[in-house]
């Protein structure tokens, strides 16, 4: 078997079938490798599942994500982004604004808003990678398959079956 | 059981018993349809048992017409019911006969009629036809009227032979002794693939469709290792799926070409049989059939393909949004 790749984060998930699991699980038990990788995505889950207790991000964060600059560009070159511990996604709120102390933590707040935006931003685009598929490669044996075709279905003699067709 | 089933477990048990040389002066056109068609299931019968009673030799002459290709070949064969059929130069082959667990799916798939008598490898044969449901001719068959041998067989598609085979010459040697035990063990071979077993292997996660476009039907599953094979019938031709899980790799296979079937990638060879592998659902697919080709791209069409994956930063992001969202969501 190959290393797990994206199986690693359908193992965490459970999203594996009992087959591909008992594989997966096998492979762990050689590969400390892709060890490391189950444990990585399995703290990426828990620590977003730890973000859950706070209020449901507004309905237009998708759209906001969707028009960020994207990581390599100018704003990710500034440096890497902190993590920005536990967000609450809160939109500025009224009462100080106007205030110059306010206005100040107003700022700081939409900065915060804005990096934990662009952090989730940079999460979705390492978990969206392509949809998982199975890691085994298979490369069907069709010579065979003929074979086992003519003697399970066809009426004809075998010695014709391994004729190739002319053009 | 339906009316056409019971007439031919009676017609051909009737043949079976009688020895039924009266059956081949049938003369068609003057019987209502029901007879007809029960003459003609007879005959066919007869031509299937044929195969497990008889022992014969002689030279086939075996062609197949495809999209672009054609292929065809002259093979010397001796069949005796015990072996089946054996081409000279000494491999054993599954028979020049009459499978009689495709019998049954031609009888429900096909109208049958007996359309006349003509002549094939020197010999006289009466000839059988099967039509579509809207009367397009889709095979037809020659049946010795001395002995009941299968002596020709064609398939056509949309007015067009696609499949053809036939003795140039035969000869027949008397019947064996053990006929009745052979013809028993032909009609065992009839019986469909258990629903235990198919349920097992659903159990199991496998895709297992009983039915398939243009009227194939499963009548048998194997495994073999890793590989799950599902052979389907609809009376005239043949076709297997075989089913392994993983994935298809990027490599690719000499003699296919990359085609699309309803805007999903797969790999297709034209040649005889024609094969033709994707993946989908986790598992890669070979189809391999003697069907015409429009067929074979129905069945195709019915069955779990994968598309190529989206790739940029937007799919991505978006994807990765969606697991985010799972992850978060309690219910999910």
């Amino acid at each position: 078997m190959t290393h797990l790749g994206e199986l690693a984060a359908a193992l965490v998930d459970g999203e594996l079938g009992h087959a591909a699991r008992e594989k997966a699980q096998r492979h762990l038990l050689e590969c400390s490798p892709c060890r490391a990788e189950v444990e990585a995505q399995r703290r990426v889950k828990a620590s977003l599942a730890a973000l859950a207790s706070t209020p449901a991000p507004p309905p237009d964060l998708s759209a906001r994500l969707l028009a960020l600059p994207v990581p390599g560009t100018d704003r990710a070159a500034r440096g890497p982004l902190r993590p920005a511990g536990p967000v609450t996604l809160r939109a500025p709120s009224g009462p100080r604004a106007g205030r110059p102390a306010g206005r100040r933590r107003g700022l700081r707040r939409r900065t915060a808003v804005g990096s934990a935006v662009a952090a989730l931003g940079v999460v979705a685009i390492a978990l969206g990678s392509p949809p998982r598929t199975p890691t085994t490669a298979v490369d069907p044996a069709t010579d065979s398959f003929v074979v086992q075709h003519v003697d399970t279905t066809s009426e004809l003699p075998r010695a014709v079956r391994a004729g190739v067709s002319g053009r | 059981m339906s009316l056409r089933r019971l007439l031919v477990v009676a017609v051909g048990a009737g043949v079976a018993l009688a020895g039924m040389p009266a059956l081949a002066a049938v003369d068609p056109g003057r019987e209502a349809p029901e007879i007809a068609e029960a003459h003609a299931v007879a005959l066919l019968e007869r031509a299937a048992q044929a195969g497990r009673r008889l022992t014969y030799s002689g030279t086939q002459y075996v062609a197949t017409w495809r999209p672009g290709t054609s292929w065809s070949a002259l093979v010397d064969l001796e069949h005796d019911p015990v072996r089946g059929s054996v081409a000279t130069d000494g491999t054993s082959a599954a028979g020049a006969v009459l499978d009689p667990r495709m019998l049954a799916r031609l009888a429900d798939s096909y109208s049958l009629a007996v359309s006349g008598t003509g002549r094939c490898a020197g010999r006289s044969a009466t000839i059988v036809e099967a039509r579509r449901a809207d009367g397009a001719l889709a095979g037809r068959f020659w049946v010795d009227r001395e002995t009941g041998v299968l002596l020709r067989r064609e398939v056509y598609d949309a007015g067009r032979r696609v499949r053809s085979s036939a003795f140039l010459d035969l000869s027949v040697s008397p019947s064996s002794p053990d006929a009745p035990v052979l013809a028993m063990a032909a009609r065992t071979g009839a019986e469909r693939p258990s629903a235990a077993a198919v349920a097992h292997l659903r159990s199991a996660g496998w895709h297992v469709p009983e039915r398939l476009p243009e009227g194939f039907r499963l009548f048998e599953t194997r495994r073999d290792g890793e590989v799950l094979h599902l052979a389907y019938t609809d009376g005239l031709s043949t076709l297997s799926l075989f089913a392994q899980e993983g994935r298809l790799g990027t490599a690719t296979f000499a003699g296919f070409a990359r085609e699309s079937v309803g805007g999903r990638p797969v790999w297709i060879h034209r040649a005889a049989p024609e094969r033709v592998v994707w993946s989908g659902g986790g598992v890669v697919w070979t189809l391999v059939s003697d069907a015409p080709d429009p067929a074979v791209q129905a069945v195709v069409a019915a069955l779990p393909r994968d598309e190529a994956p989206g790739s940029g930063v937007r799919a991505r992001l978006s994807r990765g949004l969606e697991r985010i969202g799972g992850m978060l969501n309690p219910f999910g």
